[in-house]
């Protein structure tokens, strides 16, 4: 029961579109903490909870499931 | 302890809210934290200085279950300051860090009740 890198990239650009950058990190090598960069214009003009929370929908399955236990968030918006 | 209804830990909790002006609702107790991102938060309250409250969400599964589904956020800690929904530990830390998060913090502890 884990998520792989591959797997977090793919949902995070399919859930927002139009995403630059996604850098994932396995923090235990578990494949259930990641810390998850994202950047993208998505972001830009939103307050930091609702550019979080645009990440976590986009995992929303892993989450629910307790494929994934934990998550560190970095949102960076970056002009289109 | 009989069981709790959903209806009713959904009222505690959004009495609780109301009735602290800084809380975080964590996975464990105050002084023992279960998890490194609950135990992150109080540091962060600890650091500052300020009066802060805490409710453990292992208290039952079905307490676990209400809380994210009212702030409709997966995961544990969540913070609140003033009855607003903050975020959970990469949120309160980044805003600890800017320094944002001191001024909601001076801001709720001046308003008056």
């Amino acid at each position: 029961m884990s998520a792989s890198i591959e797997e977090i990239q793919s949902c995070v650009r399919e859930a927002l579109g139009d995403v630059r950058e996604v850098i994932v990190e396995d923090l235990t090598g578990g494949g259930d903490h990641f810390r998850i960069q994202v950047h993208s214009p998505v972001f830009v003009g939103k307050p930091l909870l609702e550019q979080h929370r645009l990440v976590q929908s986009a995992l929303r399955s892993f989450l629910d499931s307790g494929k994934i236990h934990a998550i560190e968030v970095k949102t960076v918006p970056i002009e289109s | 302890m009989s069981q709790k209804s959903k209806e009713e830990i959904l009222e505690e909790i959004k009495k609780d809210i109301q009735n602290h002006k800084i809380i975080a609702f964590i996975k464990g107790e105050k002084l023992m934290p279960v998890c490194g991102y609950s135990r992150t938060v109080v540091n962060i309250f600890h650091q500052l200085g300020v009066p802060f409250e805490t409710r453990n969400v292992l208290q039952s599964e079905e307490y676990l279950r209400t809380l994210k589904e009212y702030t409709q956020w997966p995961t544990t800690p969540q913070v609140f300051i003033n009855g607003e929904f903050i975020g959970g530990c990469d949120i309160t830390l980044e805003l600890y860090e800017s320094g944002e998060l001191q001024k909601k913090i001076e801001k709720a502890l001046q308003a008056e009740n």
